[in-house]
């Protein structure tokens, strides 16, 4: 199997002191990725995940760490000659080569021949929705031509992984969503194994089988996007991911209660006692009461309603503590800022993280 | 977006003539007059005495050839030195970085006679006076900081995710420079080289000293006419001089714009769809 | 990095050079042309190549040398002839200075065309060959080598390392149609001044030509050229003998072109003021550039010069052969034939040059002067005798360095 492994890799700051603890651009980073795995590294802008990236790719030097692919260690090997192919935020295409000419590149620098190479490169464009588009210059095209384009000549050449820096970040928004649903089918199609780096959630979300959450220069955890969202081992992970419901407290005897003595509620789940951070989902917080048990009240006062894609999202202040929440249109109807409300939390919902 | 309003083309056209074409007027008419006396506002006369000169005397086209050879051979090496010194500092942090600068700038400063004086004596222990080759390597101190500084504004516009893409795409270092590099740089490249050919035809002191009298360019035919005070010969060859400086620049110009619509063709041939 | 490459290439030159310098060595044994048979000589000169180093701003100059003096020399002794345009012939001992300091001893220039300060900073320096004059039979057959426009060059003494080439002598230019009775004296320049002003004025020294026209104010205010024979340290009292010089330039000043305020920085600058009729009057040291510069049309057909009464200054120019010359042989003909009768007349002409001739009229044949006092010198030129009965010496360059300093202190400043 061709898994494309990143062992111990790492990047101080070259002025820093070697021992020295905040030396780290990048602390040591352990993953595997599964050959034909779509893999995200999902971080805000400075936690290391294009670092990250460019140490894959070689564009790095890396100051301790190795890459394999199945069984070959490709850290002393050129970037040019790992058979990465890699897609930047801009297009980068060659502005005075031809479309065709730009998608063959790869297959040129393999001396692969002219025609076979532009019979490649033309099947290629077929695939990114540009057939016919193959002699024109790249100032011809929009903007998410260009970056289809970039994805077809990353891909002409069959590269063992492809790296990609926040392909769509430089796209509006619609485009970005078009763009996304390209990718993902092209990637199943030619089962190629993609490191995608982003700072949009819902991008990693939508595209990948797993997601990397970076953060402070380190990577934070690993897991699916479901397994990120619900179960988050760190408040880091947690906050980038949008739960911004965290409640420090104590839990004793199977019973939590939050430091601002907002919450008391049992924990329907075994856990020794200690110090905890209770997050709470904002789908797991409701304004009406269900029949359901384990339900508990937090009073507050509405502080902000805001509509959004179908949804309401409201804010609640609570104690000190601001809750969110979503609401259906017909839950919103009946709210108002400034007025008190009540919010259940259905503890089933609730992850408990130990401090 | 390209297109410039019409009022703008106009003035651009006025003052393409009023600073390009206008001063050759006079010039024109002292190179063909006859006793052109103040004060009649043009000749009354006429007379070919100083083309017939200019033209007749053997010198002029071996001049013309050797002034245009020398340019070529400067503007060559100015290339090979100024692309790679350029990438050097673009590329690498040296140390020291604005001693190279200011060696590599100092010509444009200080006066090319400085210099000349105090490598004259060096290039004759070496034999290098009255020789091609030694006004070739005088010619490229005042040039190639003006080729260098082109070439490194070129580089300073051209991102190093370019060659990094092209790195990844399996590109090892010669093909780097040949497909992105090269092509970005181009226009640089030519602007400097545009300079450097003007530079170094314009040459005469350089050229005076270090040729000795034996590498006969335009400007050692003009100058003694000019300090001489024969205003007619002297219109005659800073005529001829303009038409082939001129000429000269019309050449790298079309060869560029060849170099980029052999690409252009490529597409007209596959498509014929866009011009 | 530059200086990597430059070293590397010229060590790569120097390599090749080597291999051609062989044929350089016959240089050595040249100074036995010195004492060689003129037979002896033209037989080494065959075949070789001369480079003659000469100002090259005068069309008719560099035609006379290209197209009547260059075919002549290639047919009739085989030596071809390779004129070299320079700017100015002090650029030519500077060149001569640093092939010394470098130890060039295979020199391309093999003649050079100097006089007055150029000639004695060569023959200071040791940049001039040696005493070859007596060995040219056209020096010994037409020359008188003991008058002193031939023996001394501005005061210095020749001593053979020059051959006379042809004479000048100062011309004031003026315009007939506008003035019938141009002013002949210092004196009555000074009138004539003051009732056309701003109609005259002189280039600024160390300008030749206006330096020149300052030493005939020095001749007229002064008492005579004769007192100035000897060094200029020896005169204690010179500072109080110029005074009458700077009072005369300073009187007339005020009624100058441009009120004297600023003078033309050269003759070329004066000519041009002449030839547009800005000025009335200009001057030159070449008694038959008048003369071509109405044939060229620039000057109006009703140009005319004359001397002054008390005649006005004349110099001999000059060739030479460098110290380091390559082809000594090949000058020395074609220097010899540069002086016979046939091409000095053909100088003589106008449409040619119009520079007179170094040559004793007296000495040459019958036939030969006829030829001479044939050439037509042009309505504008003075005539060869009147020109030679009103000869003034030059002044040695001492005296010029301390006239053109004092010119600068006492009248351009004041």
């Amino acid at each position: 199997m061709n898994d494309l492994r990143i062992i111990d890799m790492e990047k101080r700051y070259k002025s820093a002191q070697p021992r020295e603890e905040n030396s780290f651009m990048l602390r040591p980073v352990r993953l595997a990725i599964r050959e034909g795995e779509f893999f995200s590294l999902l971080g805000p802008s400075g936690c290391g995940k294009t670092t990250l990236l460019k140490l894959v790719a070689g564009l790095l030097e890396a100051d301790g760490g190795e890459v394999w692919v199945g069984d070959e260690n490709l850290t002393n090997v050129p970037p040019e000659s790992r058979r990465f192919a890699m897609v930047f935020q801009q297009s980068l295409l060659f502005p005075h080569k031809t479309i065709e000419d730009n998608v063959a590149f790869g297959l040129k620098m393999q001396k692969v021949g002219k025609q076979q190479r532009l019979k490649a490169a033309h099947g290629m464009l077929e695939h990114v929705g540009l057939s016919g588009f193959g002699s024109r210059f790249p100032d011809d095209l929009s903007g998410g031509q260009q970056q289809r384009v970039a994805l077809a000549r990353a891909l002409v050449a069959n590269p063992r992984v492809l790296l990609m820096d926040e392909p769509f970040s430089a796209l509006d928004p619609g485009l970005r969503v078009e763009m996304r649903e390209l990718l993902s089918r092209i990637q199943k199609e030619f089962r190629v194994t993609v490191l995608f780096v982003t700072h949009d959630r819902d991008e990693a979300f939508a595209l990948s089988d797993r997601i990397g959450v970076m953060g402070e220069g380190k990577l934070q955890q690993v897991g699916s996007a479901r397994e990120l969202y619900e179960r988050p081992e760190t408040t880091t992970v947690a906050s980038f991911l949008g739960l911004r419901n965290i409640l420090g407290g104590v839990i004793e005897n199977g019973h939590f209660a939050s430091t601002d003595q907002l919450i008391q509620a049992a924990v329907n789940r075994p856990l020794a006692n200690g110090d905890y951070f209770m997050i709470i989902r904002p789908e797991a917080l409701k304004t009406v009461e269900s029949d359901q048990l384990g339900q508990v009240r937090i009073k507050g006062i509405v502080q902000e309603l805001k509509y959004g894609r179908g949804m309401y999202s409201l804010k609640v202040k609570a104690g000190h503590q601001l809750m969110e929440c979503m609401l259906t249109i017909s839950q919103a109807e009946k709210i108002a800022v400034g007025e008190p409300i009540d919010l259940f939390v259905d503890m089933k919902e609730v992850w408990f993280l130990k401090k | 977006m390209k297109k410039h309003p019409r009022f703008l083309s106009l003035f651009l056209f006025i003052g393409v003539f009023i600073f390009v074409i206008v001063p050759f007027v006079p010039l024109i008419l002292t190179s063909l007059s006859f006793g052109w006396r103040w004060p009649d506002v043009v000749p009354q006369a006429w007379s070919l005495r100083a083309w017939e000169y200019v033209m007749n005397d053997g010198r002029t086209w071996q001049a013309v050839g050797i002034s245009l050879w020398i340019a070529l051979i400067v503007t060559t090496i100015n290339i090979i030195l100024a692309v790679p010194a350029a990438n050097a500092m673009m590329r690498y942090p040296v140390r020291g970085r604005w001693l190279f600068e200011a060696i590599i700038f100092a010509p444009i400063i200080i006066p090319p006679f400085i210099s000349v004086m105090g490598i004259h004596l060096t290039f004759l222990r070496l034999g290098l006076t009255e020789t091609v080759f030694g006004v070739v390597l005088a010619h490229i101190a005042p040039t190639l900081p003006y080729m260098f500084r082109a070439v490194m504004i070129s580089y300073q516009t051209l991102s190093t995710d370019w060659e990094d893409q092209a790195r990844m795409l399996g590109a090892g270092a010669m093909p780097r420079f040949f497909h992105v590099v090269l092509p970005h740089l181009l226009p640089g490249i030519v602007a400097g080289a545009s300079l450097s050919v003007l530079i170094s035809l314009s040459q005469y002191l350089i050229t005076f000293i270090i040729g000795a009298g034996q590498v006969v360019t335009l400007p050692i035919l003009l100058f003694p006419f000019i300090s001489g005070g024969d205003p007619g010969i002297a219109s005659a060859y800073s005529l001829l001089y303009a038409a082939i400086a001129i000429l000269a620049l019309i050449v790298m110009d079309a060869a560029l714009k060849r170099y980029y619509q052999m690409n252009k063709a490529a597409q007209n041939q596959a498509k014929g769809v866009k011009p | 990095m530059k200086i990597y490459a430059i070293t590397a290439v010229s060590s790569l030159v120097l390599a090749l050079s080597a291999c051609s310098s062989e044929d350089a060595g016959n240089a050595t044994d040249a100074d036995s042309l010195l004492t060689d048979d003129w037979e002896v000589i033209q037989e080494a000169a065959q075949g070789q190549e001369v480079n003659m180093y000469m100002w090259g701003g005068n069309d008719n100059i560099n035609n006379y040398l290209d197209e009547w003096v260059a075919p002549r020399l290639k047919e009739q002794h085989g030596v071809e002839l390779n004129r070299v345009p320079m700017n100015d012939a002090q650029d030519i001992i500077n060149q001569l200075l640093d092939e010394k300091t470098a130890g060039k001893t295979d020199g391309s220039m093999d003649i050079v065309w100097i006089n007055g300060e150029n000639f004695k900073a060569a023959k200071d320096n040791g940049l001039l060959w040696g005493d070859f004059t007596g060995q040219l039979p056209n020096f010994n057959d037409y020359v008188d080598a003991a008058a002193p426009e031939v023996s001394e060059d501005f005061g210095e003494p020749v001593e053979g390392l020059e051959a006379p080439w042809g004479k000048a002598q100062f011309v004031f230019v003026h315009d007939k149609a506008q003035d019938e009775t141009p002013p002949k004296s210092m004196d009555e320049l000074a009138d004539w001044v003051k009732e056309h002003p701003g109609q005259f004025t002189y280039p600024a020294p160390p300008d030749f030509t206006g330096s020149a026209f300052v030493r005939h104010v020095l001749y007229e205010t002064t008492g005579g050229h004769e007192q100035y024979a000897q060094p200029a340290a020896e005169i204690e009292d010179l500072e109080q003998r110029l005074e009458p010089m700077w009072q005369y330039l300073n009187s007339i000043e005020p009624y100058l072109w441009r009120e004297g305020e600023t003078y033309p920085e050269s003759l070329a600058k004066q000519d041009q003021l002449f030839a547009s009729g800005e000025i009335e009057m200009t001057m030159s040291y070449d008694p038959a550039l008048a003369a071509s510069e109405v044939l060229k049309g620039r000057f109006p057909e009703s140009t005319r010069t004359y001397l002054l009464d008390g005649g006005t200054l004349a110099n001999t120019h000059f060739l030479s052969i460098p110290f380091n010359a390559s082809d000594k042989a090949g000058a020395l003909v074609a220097i010899n034939e540069l002086m016979s009768p046939a091409a000095q007349t053909a100088k003589l002409s106008p449409e040619n040059w119009g520079d007179l001739t170094a040559l004793d009229l007296e000495k040459l044949s019958p036939e030969e002067q006829q030829a001479m006092n044939e050439v037509d010198l042009g309505e504008a030129t003075v005539s060869i005798e009147e020109l030679e009965q009103n000869r003034l010496p030059e002044l040695s360059s001492d005296y010029i360095d301390i006239i053109e300093k004092g010119w600068a202190e006492h009248v351009a400043k004041e």
